[in-house]
């Protein structure tokens, strides 16, 4: 073996040496270059690439759920899904001329209007081309891959109830925000809150990287329960609009409320759109956008109660002292009554003297001015105030008014008289329902309530004691007279113990100036069972036509009062409180059980 | 000198695959976990629909016509002992 020499070997290890050195530097100089243009990238690419790479980020928007809309049992009025609408970005279409016939044979869509729709907006990156789809079109749009059309998924509230207490329920708008009802006043509860996610993505939009400081969740919105039975709405509206139609008259409204709890059950308010117009009717209001949309005016109109307001006054002049029950009056026997200011009070029937309690029994005028004189105007004003009138019930129906009553500055001993007959006063139909609960719920004045508590909040709300508990059960057995001797002889039930009173008051002239002569507002308030109540149902019927039928609030608003409390009061699980009754009201309509 | 060269080139490699391995990792954990989110997203949208369906299908009207179809259905939910069959009927 031949060694190398020393020389020899020390040029190699230079050789060597040199040859790593240069690789070395090639390999760090590579590396710099290759940094260098990262960096370069990532800094400031060129014009070119720059337009091309775009935002390496992408949002993610997720959208909140509005809550739902429970009635008292847990029914769903109002609920939210997730729909679609087709969009197109003209600019990725690839020929634009054909795109609306392409969607026409596709889903369906119309290919004029989506042709008229893009045709002005070509250089566009969004247009709208459908309203919500349904799910076979999203499923075919998904499948055909059609380029620049798009789905854009949107929010949908659906009333699975239709239009069952549809004023009450209220609407969205096209953010999906409450525009009236419920759905309003309930806005910052039901609605959440939208999630965002920011995520690095690669070229195929793939994500890379979530930032967590940039993640935010959806926060989905509450569902709210109202105090409404959606059952028990139903039968009211029903039983209303056939009463309405039957009648011809101008519209009507039911409110059913729990007396103890201060719970509203149903709330009816129609307008009969198909009747025809008569001499003196006020201007038709423009109709509402869509009947969701409309006032619910059992909490907005007043009206004047007439006789329904006399068991206030009698109650009132009862505990005050200024009457007994047994007391026989001086009323008339067949002329009118005459004040000590000269006015001339007429009744229906005249009965000669008659007690305390017949007065109310039978309705007297007469009887109701004779003691209204000697109740101080204060005392009468206090008497109004007591039981709620001229304040706002605050359940939560939006546009709640406080009705009309005089001020002390205006009222004088005629206002004193008219106010214990039901006149020169008004009321919203929530007013009469609350004060009227007084009587049963042993004189407490209940706080409706709109929107069911929870847990411990569910005990009932009350305001004030109005009057003794002797009297409130003293006033419903006398108003059961009412029901047994007096003017809801004909609206009786056959299984439940009603307490209750008419009223039938004259319609006062749109155009201002007095009243019209042979038209009416026929009211009937009643609440069952006598011993232990659980429900008031109040039912107004406005101007029902003379031409086809009797008017007085006994034989008109009274049968729908007797039906909503029977059909109400057997769902409810109410047992009869009349003895020798035979079964309980049918629930369901239409169906025959087999025996 | 060769030796070493190579071997810090190797190591530096293996280094650098190693890292590559490691961010495919946490690149398939991030597009796992959104797609997870996605599904649990497509999952909650079914079932608000599947919500809105039963809303629909237990409303009065709906229930009514159901019951009005056939009158034995309203029995059994109102009186269900009369048809439950006789030997299954508890005994007094």
């Amino acid at each position: 073996m031949t060694r190398l020499p020393d020389t020899e070997r020390t040029w190699q290890h230079h050789r060597l040496d040199s040859w790593a050195s240069l690789l070395l530097l090639a390999v760090v100089v590579a590396m710099a270059v290759c940094i260098g243009r990262i960096v370069q990238l990532k800094i400031e690419p060129d014009q070119r690439l720059a337009g091309a790479a775009g935002s390496p980020f992408s949002t993610r928007i997720e959208p909140a759920r509005r809550g739902d809309l429970l009635d008292r049992r847990g029914r769903i009025i109002a609920t939210t899904t997730l729909g679609h609408r087709a969009f197109i970005d003209p600019v990725m279409v690839k020929d634009i001329a054909t795109i609306g016939v392409d969607l026409h044979q596709l889903i369906g869509l119309d290919a004029i209007a989506v042709d008229r729709r893009v045709g002005p907006r070509l250089q566009s990156r969004f247009v709208p081309v459908s309203d919500i789809l349904e799910p076979w079109q999203v499923e075919r749009l998904r499948r055909s891959g059609l380029d620049g059309v798009g789905l854009e998924p949107r929010l949908v509230r659906h009333y699975p109830q239709q239009d069952t207490a549809a004023q009450l329920i209220g609407a969205v708008g096209f953010e999906h925000t409450g525009l009236g009802g419920a759905e309003h006043i309930l806005e910052d509860d039901l609605s959440g809150s939208t999630g965002r996610m920011v995520f690095l993505r690669d070229v195929r939009r793939r994500p890379l990287w979530i930032n967590p400081d940039t993640f935010q969740p959806h926060d989905d919105g509450e569902d709210c329960r109202l105090t409404i039975d959606m059952v028990i709405q139903r039968q009211v509206e029903e039983r209303l609009e056939a009463e309405i139609l039957a009648r011809n008259a101008a519209g009507g409204r039911v409110v059913v409320v729990d007396p103890i709890t201060g719970e509203l059950l149903a709330l009816a308010d129609l307008v009969n759109t198909e009747r025809t117009s008569r001499d003196g009717d006020p201007e038709p209001e423009p109709p509402a956008p869509h009947p969701r949309l409309a006032r619910n005016r059992c909490g907005t109109d007043p009206y004047e109660p007439g006789s329904t307001f006399k068991p206030f006054v009698w109650a009132f002049a009862t505990e005050q002292g200024v009457v007994t029950l047994d007391e026989v009056l001086p009323t008339p026997d067949g002329t009118p009554h005459r004040t000590r200011s000269g006015r001339r009070i007429r009744d229906v029937h005249y009965y000669g003297a008659s007690s305390w309690q017949k007065v109310l029994v039978k309705s007297m005028n007469s009887g109701m001015a004779i003691v209204a004189e000697r109740l101080e105007p204060s005392a009468m004003q206090s008497c109004l105030e007591r039981f709620g009138f001229g304040t706002r019930t605050n359940c939560g129906l939006p546009g709640e008014t406080v009705g009309l009553v005089t001020s002390q500055a205006d009222w004088t001993s005629y206002t004193q008289v008219s106010v214990a007959m039901g006149h020169e006063i008004g009321v919203t139909p929530l007013q009469m329902v609350r004060a009227f609960s007084v009587f049963a719920s042993n004189g407490n004045l209940p706080s409706l309530q709109l929107l069911a508590g929870t847990g411990a909040d569910t005990a009932p709300h009350i305001e004030h004691r109005v009057i003794d508990p002797a009297i409130a059960h003293l006033t419903r057995t006398t108003m059961r007279k009412v029901m047994t001797e007096g003017t809801g002889r004909k609206c009786n039930s056959d299984w439940y113990q009603l307490f209750g009173k008419s009223g039938t008051a004259q319609l006062p002239k749109a155009t201002g100036g007095g009243y019209h002569e042979d038209r009416y507002v026929s009211s009937f308030i009643a609440g069952a069972p006598l011993e232990s109540p659980r429900l008031v149902v109040l039912c107004v019927i406005e101007d029902p036509d003379r031409r086809i039928g009797p008017y007085y609030g006994g034989l008109v608003a009274g049968p729908v009062v007797r039906d909503v409390m029977d059909h109400a009061l057997a769902y409810l699980g109410t047992p009869t409180d009349i003895d020798g009754a035979v079964g309980l009201p049918d629930l369901l309509v239409g169906i025959q059980e087999p025996h | 000198m060769f030796a070493k060269l190579l071997t810090i080139i190797i190591a530096t490699a293996c280094i650098a695959l190693a890292l590559l391995a490691l961010r495919q990792q946490r690149l398939m954990v991030v597009h796992e976990m959104v797609d997870t989110h996605r599904e649990l997203m497509e999952h909650r949208r079914s079932l608000w629909t599947t919500r809105q369906r039963i809303a629909e299908a237990c409303r009065t009207p709906a229930l009514e016509a159901w019951l009005a179809e056939d009158p034995t259905r309203w029995l059994a939910i109102n009186r269900p002992w009369t048809v439950v069959p006789t030997d299954m009927q508890a005994q007094p």
